[in-house]
């Protein structure tokens, strides 16, 4: 078989094993920082073919998982950037047409802040003090609705975060990934992941302290 | 000193597990610290919901591996793709740019720029300046050593009196000269002093470095212009006057050997021309030819490496890249424009062999699709004339049994006594004879001329101008024997009525329909439609068998009548006999039609 040939057998058997192994992981990475399941279906894809194209650079094979988580969220950082860039141009288009009531993010924040959520449910605002304990005997429709709410508003205080704090929260927290792999993901030093963590971190209270005094207002 | 909330926010950033606030037992000041700090709480109680948030994450649905596998080899191939798209665009773009460059050329005063690059202490002059100038003025302009050199060494051409030639020299000293000859250029190789002048006229071109041919390199040509980028050698005053003392030493040298070279040819021509030549003496003098000649070629040789030992480092690299370029003069260049035209020429003559059997290749697709429709078109123009024939053929049969019918109930008239108002027995037996000829050219209509038409037409493959034909034949025909027995019938006066109407009418009815489905049946010809022409057969059967019905009832109408002759009565019974078996020959026509249609 001729070099070409077999590199590229090589990677069809390294594109299979990866999609077996390390794609399910990275969809839900993907799809728990995009929040779209086809962008993260896309993010995944565009990840296994980078990363498969690229394996022939690397001097060691078993490094293409890593290798892979770390171009999955790289695809996934532009992705989060460019809706960003797209929040700004829709806002400024708004504010240029008079109708910035067409920001969703606002609209959305305000519908769903958890004093307002719990004055119209009927539950205190404890109730999202530490989700699935702050209701007691938890488990009825309202509270099913008002833990989808309360998410719903939790990612709406996520999108207002940078990329990458997102995406260091997100990895921490969410799937309980060691700093040294954030770090290899991100293509940082472990410092800057706890940077990003606690200044995430700190921005999230803030935003949602923000959110909570504006409504008690 | 770190504060508490500084601990726990490290404690929460890197510990596993760190969203779970901190129990008595792992750090009881921590702990403490939570239960007062509202901030701290607030930043547990987010890492839990951020928790429970990632929890809501949809699982990969089904097929997900194999989209997974199936997108990103595509992408894979897409960026393949890609990248050898910009791999090309970017050689292209490089290789346009490098075009440019050599193409490129700064343009002097006069045109000619690369006339700038003269030796460096003498008079700049451009090439045509140079060419231009008359001998005389040159030689005069020659220093005095190399000017009587020139009178005697160069060799050219006189033109309009004015001295043009073309230098085809370089001071690369092959050793393969002919001595004997000159090049093609009008230059002679072994002619030094054309070195020693051409040196001295500060002709670059000696040392092979721009063309000295008016006009210098044209738009196209990129080894001149590629030629005319570097520097010029720069010879010092020194250095020529070196090289000008070798170049005449050299000569002085060459000269003597010339002497005695043709000296020696001389007497080896007269040994030949002898009566008795000295076959020893002749050996002896090619000895000395071959002697004489290696001395000039050494004595040659080393003139070169003493000049070339006179030039700088940079100045011999120069001279060597120029000698690389035009090691082979400027006949070499035009040798290779030469080679370039005729490869340019073969290219063109391969390319447009290439068009032309292209062209013949696509001429002879287009013949035979033309073929393969004309033989469908005829196949299926056949099979419709086919169908054509066998439609025809049934309403010839509808018409003939109309027409039997017609003479069936004359008959039966003339048999009843009923003769007609004003139609005598030779009348009545005209008209007989009429139908009887009528139905006899329609026999021979059908089998004879028809028949023969169809054949030749077949045979001649011109189907759809026979089958124009016959229809048409067929069309006057049935036309004629329409008219023929209307005026038959109209003459004969005879009173048939069927259903209430005439017969006559009836009978033209009948006619017409089958005319009409014969002319529908062309035309369901021209398209090909089987279908329709199997209808017009049934449609003529039907009306075929509608005048039998006819034809019996009118017998049985007659048979009804009480006073009938008993032999008359016999006869009809007869009659009704053949109408009946008739009317069976006709149905089972049918049958066999519509199993065959149905087929």
């Amino acid at each position: 078989m001729s070099p070409p040939a077999a590199a590229a057998t090589s990677r069809e058997q390294l594109l299979t094993q990866l999609a077996k192994t390390a794609a399910p992981r990275g969809f839900r990475i993907a799809f728990d920082l995009l929040r779209d399941r086809a962008e993260a279906e896309d993010a995944v894809q565009e990840a296994l073919a980078r990363a498969c194209a690229a394996s022939d650079r690397l001097r060691e094979v078993q490094a293409i998982e890593a290798w892979f988580f770390r171009v999955l969220t790289n695809v996934s950082l532009r992705v989060l950037k460019r809706r960003r860039w797209q929040r700004l141009f829709r806002s400024w288009r708004g504010t240029a047409d008079g109708d910035a009531a067409r920001e969703p993010t606002a609209v959305a924040t305000q519908a769903l802040s958890p004093e307002a959520l719990g004055a119209a449910l009927g539950v205190g605002p404890s109730t999202f003090a530490v989700p699935g304990s702050a209701v007691p005997g938890g488990g009825g429709p309202d509270d099913a609705l008002s833990r989808r709410q309360e998410i719903t508003h939790m990612l709406d205080l996520l999108d207002t975060l940078p990329a990458q704090q997102r995406v260091a929260l997100v990895l921490r927290y969410g799937h309980e990934r060691p700093i040294a792999d954030i770090a290899a993901m991100l293509a940082v030093k472990p410092a800057t992941v706890k940077t990003h963590l606690v200044r995430g971190l700190k921005r999230l209270r803030r935003a949602m302290q923000s959110v909570e005094r504006t409504h008690e207002i | 000193m770190k504060s508490d909330c500084h601990l726990f926010s490290e404690r929460l950033v890197t510990q596993t597990g760190a969203s779970d606030p901190p129990s008595a037992d792992d750090d009881a000041a921590l702990a403490a610290h939570l239960e007062g700090c509202a901030r701290c709480r607030d930043l547990a109680a987010l890492a839990t919901r951020l928790r429970t948030v990632s929890g809501t994450a949809i699982e990969p649905g089904l097929g997900f591996q194999s989209r997974m596998i199936a997108g990103a080899s595509t992408r894979m191939r897409q960026r393949q793709r890609r990248r050898l798209a910009t791999m090309a665009v970017s050689f292209g773009a490089a290789a346009a740019a490098a075009l440019a460059v050599v193409m490129w050329a700064p343009s002097g005063p006069d045109g000619f720029g690369l006339d700038t690059l003269a030796v460096s202490d003498g008079p700049v002059e451009s090439a045509p300046e140079r060419a231009q100038r008359p001998l005389a003025a040159r030689a005069e302009m020659a220093p005095a050593p190399a000017l009587a050199e020139a009178d005697e060494g160069v060799d050219g051409e006189l033109s309009d009196g004015e001295f043009a030639f073309d230098l085809d020299l370089d001071l690369n000293f092959d050793f393969d000269f002919d001595f004997d000859t000159e090049l093609e250029d009008g230059f002679d190789l072994s002619d030094d002093a054309a070195i020693a002048r051409a040196l001295l006229d500060n002709r670059e071109a000696v040392l092979g470095f721009h063309s000295p041919l008016p006009g210098g390199p044209g738009p196209g040509d990129i080894a001149g212009r590629a030629a005319g980028l570097a520097g010029p050698l720069s010879l010092s005053p020194e250095q020529r006057q070196r090289i000008e003392r070798i170049l005449t030493d050299t000569h002085q040298a060459i000269d003597k050997s010339h002497a005695e070279l043709a000296q020696a040819r001389e007497a080896l021509r007269r040994c030949l021309a002898a009566e008795n030549p000295n076959e020893a003496e002749m050996v002896r003098l090619i000895d000395r030819i071959a002697t004489l000649e290696a001395g000039i070629s050494k004595r040659r040789l080393r003139g070169w490496l003493e000049a070339r030992a006179v030039l700088s480092k940079p100045q011999r690299e120069a001279l060597n890249a120029r000698r690389g370029r035009h090691s082979d003069g400027f006949a070499g260049e035009r040798r290779e424009a030469m080679q370039r035209a005729e490869r340019a020429r073969r290219e063109a003559m391969r390319h447009a062999e290439r068009a032309q059997r292209d062209a013949e290749r696509a001429h002879r697709e287009a013949e035979r699709a033309q073929r393969d429709a004309m033989r469908g078109a005829r196949e299926s123009r056949r099979e419709a004339m086919r169908e054509a024939e066998r439609a025809r053929r049934e309403a010839f049969q509808a018409q003939r049994e109309a027409l039997r019918a017609a003479r069936e109930a004359l008959r039966e008239r003339r048999r009843g006594g009923d003769r007609g108002p004003g139609l005598s027995e030779e009348q009545r037996e005209q008209i007989e004879r009429d139908l009887e000829r009528i139905e006899r050219e329609l026999k021979a209509g059908e089998r004879g001329e028809i028949e023969r038409e169809r054949e030749r037409a077949i045979d001649e493959a011109e189907v759809g101008a026979a089958v124009e034909e016959a229809m048409r034949e067929a069309r006057t025909e049935l036309d004629g024997a329409m008219r023929e027995i209307e005026d038959a019938l109209r003459e004969a006066n005879i009173d048939v009525r069927i259903n209430g109407e005439p017969g006559s009418v009836v009978l033209a009815r009948a006619l017409d329909g089958a005319l009409r489905e014969l002319t529908t049946g062309e035309i369901e010809l021209v398209v090909g439609e089987h279908e329709s022409v199997s209808a017009a057969v049934d449609l003529a059967l039907d009306g075929a068998l509608r005048e039998l019905s006819i034809s019996e009832q009118e017998l049985q109408r007659n048979l009804s009548d009480g006073e009938l002759d008993p032999e008359v009565r016999g006869e009809l019974e007869r009659a009704r006999g053949e109408l009946e078996r008739a009317r069976g020959e006709l149905e089972r026509a049918r049958q066999r039609h519509r199993e065959r249609r149905r087929k």
